[in-house]
């Protein structure tokens, strides 16, 4: 979602009380990143509390009920050993027989459209991380101090500069298409690594959703643990299959090219003050 | 007190029954709001320090929302007696929550010894916060907007948001039909945004700011 569908959003809740659970939910995901838009929602919030308790969309509190219920809420119950099995033979004939079906009602003819491309459509698929600087200090507000989008290693890399107080936010975007992984690891002026997105104790990297814009990492970094200040380097390497902690660390060691599982490595530069 | 009262509700809660959760979560929601954005006082080592509550809302809403996830966890609900207040253990939940956060982000502000304290403001979670320019902007802007409203409209305004009364209700009171209370209070709001965004209180996000470093992403 973008900042200009979010004011409009807020306005709706105000008047309105209410607005489509999705467009809610991207709106809520997109606050969480945009130090502007949330200051906008910030004021509307303080505007409906002045109003009075019964001025509040209703939409707020149940959208963050449901999402907490949906996350704390009771496991669902597995499928015992034997029905699982049962469930995995059933599945895997009726599998066998659709395909042999399929095989004798449509014999295969015609080009292979696995390997078809048409014609002015095999654009470079969108992909990037954005890294926003976020000044934590102040306790009324969290502010974007700045943010700068990654770029390939052949172009001028763009410099985010934030201080050491700050917190690093890092969002991706990911054209439609299938899944990806992504490992985003930070390094000093003098090569050592500072930083491995996900962290090093994950199983696995970080699953990627094909269509998203800006769409928020989970982790928030406090800048100071970075280091010193200095010039930093974020590297974002996008994975066509996800790895596991141990493969993830030797990627990171190596520091890889594409090629090798991985589709595309971009960069961007960091300049901590103190 | 909810669930110290109503033991069915309990049982559902204990069982993680979404309904139940879901209760539980809109039931203590806003008293934990309320505690969280007026802060609180608590002792490190030998200093008394003060955490001066989340001013952002959406902050505010957030860590609310963390803390309550964290009270409606399957271990923490097996933790609860059932026989203690709730609120206060979920209070104690949040205060962990603040507390960790605090240490990552230096908000904290040392106000000396004991004697200088007021005793409520050592113990919980419960000093009334001191409004922000903006709520001062604010009042100022709805009791000007007020002044100029109907009766009806200011009727309105009192029972629906002042004292959150339900629309049928408020038509009652006021001898109106729900789908008449229903239209003026959309239009009484849309005017009130519309007189809002007139006195630059909320004002358009600029468009020179946006997705700015996207493009070359995207391109």
């Amino acid at each position: 979602m973008t900042c200009l569908k979010v004011a409009p959003l807020v306005d709706r809740l105000l008047v309105a009380g209410r607005v489509p659970g999705w467009r809610f939910r991207r709106m809520w995901r997109h606050l969480a990143t945009c130090g502007t838009c949330r200051a906008y929602f910030d004021r509307a919030a303080v505007a409906w509390r002045a109003m009075g308790p019964g001025a509040e969309p209703p939409q707020i509190a149940e959208a963050r009920a449901d999402e907490v219920v949906a996350r704390v809420g009771a496991p669902k119950r597995r499928p015992s050993r034997w029905r699982l099995g049962a469930w995995t033979v059933a599945g895997a004939g009726a599998l066998a027989a659709l395909a042999v079906a399929a095989r004798v009602a449509w014999p295969p003819h015609g080009p292979d459209r696995s390997t078809f491309v048409e014609r002015g459509t095999a654009a470079a698929r969108a992909r990037g991380i954005r890294a926003f600087c976020l000044d934590v200090a102040r306790p009324e507000a969290v502010a974007v101090r700045g943010d700068a989008a990654s770029a390939r290693p052949d172009v001028a890399s763009p410099v985010l500069a934030c201080r050491a107080g700050d917190d690093l936010q890092l969002a991706y975007t990911l054209g439609a298409g299938a899944g990806e992984d992504l490992v985003v690891i930070a390094r000093s002026a003098d090569g050592r690594r500072v930083l491995l997105e996900p962290a090093p104790n994950a199983a696995r990297s970080t699953a990627l959703r094909p269509g998203a814009l800006d769409e928020p990492l989970a982790e928030r970094v406090h800048l100071r643990a970075l280091g010193a200040p200095g010039r930093y380097t974020i590297e974002a390497l996008f994975l066509s299959a996800p790895l596991d902690a141990m493969a993830l660390d030797a990627l990171a060691a190596r520091g890889a090219d594409p090629g090798r599982g991985v589709i595309d490595r971009q960069q961007l530069a960091l300049d901590l003050a103190p | 007190m909810l669930l110290v009262t109503d033991r069915a509700l309990l049982d559902g809660f204990r069982a993680g029954r979404p309904e139940a959760l879901k209760a539980v979560y809109l039931h203590y929601r806003p008293r934990l709001l309320d505690a969280l954005r007026a802060g609180f006082s608590f002792r490190s080592g030998e200093v008394w320090m003060r955490f001066r509550g989340y001013h952002s809302p959406f902050e505010l809403e957030q860590a609310a929302s963390e803390a309550l996830a964290r009270a409606l966890l399957p271990a923490a609900r097996a933790s609860y007696d059932g026989l203690h207040p709730f609120a206060d253990y979920l209070f104690g939940i949040a205060r962990n929550l603040v507390l960790n956060e605090l240490r990552r982000n230096d908000l904290l502000v040392p106000v000396g010894g004991d004697e200088e304290l007021a005793p409520a403001a050592a113990g919980g979670l419960a000093l009334a916060p001191e409004p922000t320019l903006e709520e001062r902007e604010i009042e100022r802007l709805l009791a000007a907007f007020l002044a100029e409203a109907s009766p009806v409209e200011r009727g309105l305004f009192e029972l629906r948001f002042r004292d959150g009364e339900k629309q049928d209700d408020a038509a009652r009171a006021l001898a109106l039909s729900r789908v008449q209370v229903r239209r003026v209070e959309y239009k009484l709001k849309r005017r009130l945004l519309a007189y809002l965004k007139k006195h630059g209180y909320l004002a358009d996000v600029p468009r020179a700011l946006l997705g700015a470093g996207l493009r070359s992403v995207l391109a």
